[in-house]
């Protein structure tokens, strides 16, 4: 174009003469092409979809244009079949969202909405001048914290952990909100967490689907409890709620909320009373059996368990009777039922029913809680050493669960206590997501120096100096596993990053980049590698041996590949306990504070000043503060509720659609009301979810209630998500 | 149409180009000044009194507001929140407000089309309105140099079936979301170019109906 910048034609003008002084000219954002874009050129590639999800699936993504034309499911993934779910299938809206975070910006005030765009370069340079401002002053990088979390499960998103790792020691966000208790409970009874492959289900004769809600959150495994109602099995949903699973289920138990042992142990109870136990199972695989048998014998009664639970005696009766005589018979424990104070209990009692029954170790049987031995990778982008001669010694753990006033605490100026001065939050949106939410303002505030990398602005980004845009899964490459499937995804870039959007391992390289040249030395951080390259290293070569491949790119061809040798969990008898058996008797799980069996723990007393519980299960078209926020999602509904039962609503003088006030000692939101039968009468149910554009946030009404268990395998308790009580006024 | 208001066009389109593309956000209030009153000379022809009101917003503005230009500019157009008026067209035209789509491809065959395409192409959506401002001042440009009847009806056709199809009601955003003088000067602006367009339009069609 370069002929045109002359412009004799304005010889005249005034104004041409600045104009052409700022900027760059016109034309220069063009180049010139000769071809014209023809339709139907397209290709496919393997995506997958890297949510914190029981599903996680592996996508076919359909390219022309340079852009995403279609996605659906990948068939070669028998779990998942060919389809997707309703969260899935909007991924390319969520990627072509104008909304999303485009650029590197910084903010003048956190909170003021004061933005400005910079370059990558500057904002690596603001971060490494800060990393060198806190090492000179603290004689270490401890002061730097990092709150990461399962926004992003693509394996090489823990580059994060490593990006921390690769400057110095840190201080960590430790721990799961989600799942540590019952990790826990199957730890000390089983070794670790195992299930079998849900695909297996199918063999089932009798599926007791526990506190787990897959018609909203696993929607593939639908299609498995229903191949396997053709097979004959029976589907029974115990659960407070009669959720979507429970309405397709052939029976709903309603149980009271947190009694879940007590179910647990009354049905051993009378599977032990009727002689339906398995005593050559525990005698050949367990220890500690009699232990637990003289507890059934002395402790339990079926008219307990059944005033504990609100579950009629005849009902549990029968419900252990079909239970034992059924073979195989399967539970599927959810995480819901273990985000109690004695919800690692509960899971263990669990467990116990199924090994007294005979149900472990056998195909379609099981106490199928979740699994990490698919996770076959090799975290490569994660292990980085810290640089030579770092101060600090180690990192420093604080608890994920109560984060925002475990960083209060470290900053409130104790000259004994090395503060938090800069924060590093990646894959999370802890604002929206941690309990107690006035304290994490308070946190956020406390702290000089906040950077987020997230895919959209929300709340944490609105609290923060400096956003980094990340790209999506279908920019990038990935290695995904499930932590309840046993498949093996890879994913594939489909198309470019848009914008200037970086994917967690370019930004760390890039950081380490900046870093040594400031200051050689100062960041171990590889900078040498593509991203297909650290793809590649991440699978591991165990996992290639086992499917006869020699490298990821026979994996390119399928997508996905099952890790195999998991029909039945457990069926070698080989269990990682320390005694190598199933244990109903734990020293381990004494060692850490609480009973060697699996007895009843009570559940949390509800207070007299806020008798109503608070349950905030998940919602079907999010996940977390993920997914809600598009438009197609608030098109469908773009209002919190909280949902009451007709008899608690007469009684509170609320109709239908009213307009509320649910409110504790620690806060409030305000909401609409609405009536079903689906929910307890002593509970409401507002669901958590981020809702983009209004301050709405369930989590003012959630204390940081720890979970009885989490500290041995997650290294912090769980949380007691749904121990939380409120009142309800009509506004 | 005569060559003076092609000119004049020219360099509001040229203009507009510099404000979208982020290149007047961080100018020094003495050049800004400058600019706008040169800019003013340049449109002494003018008669279209919503872009003489843009003008004047210009001239008014304070300072301190042209300080606080690119926090407004970022809020609308750029982010990192919720785009208060995107600047892209499928945001206005794709039913479901995705980019990238059809809308966008549509955009992306008309470079083609003059031969052009973007160099950032498949990392900026091409039909970004910084980008149409620069492909109209291209096409218009290439008229005034060379007076190539081709460039002159592409650039009727382009402002005909994309830009003046969405830049009105992404005007209307932008006056609904701020109440910034030089981002609600930028919308009359190019309101009055819409305007000018119409009745251009529809003085060509009395002129073939006589």
């Amino acid at each position: 174009m370069g002929k045109f910048s002359r412009r004799d034609f304005l010889k005249g003008s005034a104004a041409l003469g600045a104009l052409v002084g700022v900027g760059t000219g016109v034309g220069s954002s063009f180049k010139k092409t000769k071809k014209v874009s023809a339709a139907g050129n397209t290709k496919q590639v393997f995506s997958a979809c890297p949510r914190n999800c029981y599903d996680t699936c592996s996508i076919v993504t359909t390219v022309g244009d340079g852009t995403i034309k279609f996605i659906t499911g990948n068939k070669n993934c028998t779990y998942t079949n060919g389809r997707l779910c309703v969260k899935g299938y909007t991924y390319p809206n969520y990627v072509y969202s104008p909304d999303r975070v485009k650029y590197p910006m910084k903010q003048e005030g956190r909170g003021t909405g004061k933005w400005t765009r910079i370059t990558w370069d500057e904002a690596f340079e603001m971060i490494a001048n800060k990393i060198f401002e806190i090492k000179k002053e603290y004689g270490s990088t401890l002061p730097i914290a990092l709150n990461k979390y399962s926004g992003t499960f693509n394996t090489l998103s823990y580059g994060i952990e490593g990006t921390l790792s690769s400057i110095g020691y840190t201080t960590r966000a430790q721990g799961t909100p989600c799942w540590p208790a019952g990790i826990d409970s199957q730890t000390f009874d089983f070794g670790t967490i195992v299930n079998s492959d849900p695909e297996a289900m199918i063999h089932s004769k009798y599926i007791l689907v526990w506190g787990a809600n897959p018609a909203w959150n696993s929607v593939h495994s639908m299609n498995i409890l229903q191949k396997a109602k053709e097979n004959g099995a029976k589907v029974v949903v115990i659960d407070p709620i009669l959720t979507d699973t429970a309405a397709n289920a052939d029976e709903y138990i309603e149980i009271k909320t947190s009694t879940d042992g007590a179910l647990a142990l009354g049905m051993a109870k009378y599977i032990l009373d009727h002689n339906l136990h398995d005593m050559d199972w525990m005698r050949k695989n367990s220890v500690g059996y009699q232990e637990y048998l003289n507890y059934l014998n002395n402790n339990i009664t079926l008219e307990w368990a059944s005033e504990k639970t609100g579950i009629p005696v005849e009902v549990i009766e029968r419900l252990a009777r079909e239970y034992a005589a059924a073979k195989p018979a399967c539970i599927w424990i959810g995480y819901g039922m273990q985000r109690h104070t004695n919800g690692g209990a509960a899971v263990r009692s669990i467990d116990a029913l199924a090994a007294m029954s005979g149900n472990v170790g056998v195909l379609g049987g099981g106490a199928n809680y979740a699994q990490l031995d698919s996770w076959l990778v090799n975290y490569s982008a994660m292990a980085m050493s810290p640089p030579e001669g770092s101060g600090g010694g180690a990192d420093r753990m604080i608890n994920i669960n109560n984060f925002p006033a475990q960083v209060l605490d470290l900053n409130s100026g104790d000259p004994n206590k090395i503060p938090i001065k800069m924060l590093w939050v990646a894959g999370r949106n802890p604002i929206a997501q941690d309990p107690e939410t006035s304290v994490s303002y308070k946190a956020f505030d406390s702290i000089d120096f906040v950077v987020t990398a997230d895919l959209w602005f929300n709340e944490t980004v609105a609290q923060s100096d400096l956003v980094l845009p990340i790209s999506s899964i279908f920019e990038t490459w990935g290695v995904h596993a499930s932590y309840w499937h046993y498949w093996l995804h890879i994913n594939e870039p489909a198309i470019d990053p848009l914008y200037e959007t970086k994917c967690d391992v370019e930004i760390a390289m890039g950081l380490s980049k900046k870093m040594n040249e400031m200051e050689p030395g100062s960041c171990t951080y590889p900078t040498d590698r593509t991203m297909e390259e650290w793809a590649a290293m991440e699978i591991s070569q165990d996992f290639l041996n086992s499917k006869g491949m020699t490298s990821y790119k026979d994996l390119l061809k399928t997508g996905t590949a099952k890790v195999e040798g998991y029909d039945a969990a457990w069926a070698d008898g080989v269990f990682r306990t320390p005694s190598g058996k199933y244990e109903f008797l734990s020293e381990k799980c004494a060692s850490f504070g609480h009973h060697a069996l699996p007895v009843y723990v009570e559940a949390k007393e509800v207070p007299t000043d806020r008798p109503i519980r608070l349950l905030t299960p998940h919602w079907k078209y999010g996940l977390h503060s993920q997914f809600q926020n598009l438009s197609w999602m608030q098109s469908v509904h773009n209002e919190p509720f909280v949902e009451i039962h007709p008899e608690l609503a007469q009684k509170k003088g609320i109709a239908d659609g009213d307009m509320v006030k649910v409110h504790n000692h620690i806060g409030f939101v305000e909401l609409r009301a609405k009536h079903t039968l689906t929910v307890p009468k002593d509970a409401v149910v507002i669901y958590e979810a981020w809702y983009k554009d209004q301050k709405f946030n369930v989590n003012y009404l959630v204390e940081a209630t720890p979970a009885d268990m989490g500290s041995c395998a997650t290294g912090q308790a769980g949380l007691a998500f749904h121990d939380q009580f409120v009142n309800i006024d009509k506004l | 149409m005569g060559m003076k208001n092609l000119q004049r066009y020219y360099i509001l389109y040229l203009f507009l180009q510099k404000f979208y593309a982020g290149e007047l956000n961080r100018l020094d209030f003495e050049t800004w000044e400058n600019l706008i009153q040169s800019l003013q000379q340049d449109c002494m022809d003018e008669e279209n009194e919503t872009i003489w009101q843009g003008l004047r917003r210009f001239v008014e503005s304070t300072s301190e507001q042209q300080e606080q230009l690119e926090f407004a500019f970022n809020s609308l157009f750029v982010g990192p929140g919720k785009l208060l008026a995107p600047p892209y067209e499928s945001a206005y035209l794709n039913e479901n407000r995705v980019l990238m789509q059809q809308e966008t491809l549509s955009v992306r065959k008309f470079y083609e089309q003059a031969g052009l395409e973007l160099i950032c192409k498949n990392h900026e959506p091409d039909d970004h309105i910084a980008f149409e401002l620069e492909f109209v001042c291209y096409l218009l440009g290439q008229y005034l140099q060379t007076k190539e009847k081709e460039m002159i009806q592409m650039y009727h056709t382009f402002l005909k079936t994309h830009l003046f199809r969405w830049a009105g009601v992404h005007c209307e955003a932008i006056r609904e979301h701020s109440d910034h003088p030089i981002c609600l000067g930028i919308a009359d602006l190019l309101d009055g170019l819409i305007q000018n367009g119409q009745t251009e339009e529809t003085m060509k069609e009395g002129n073939q109906n006589g």
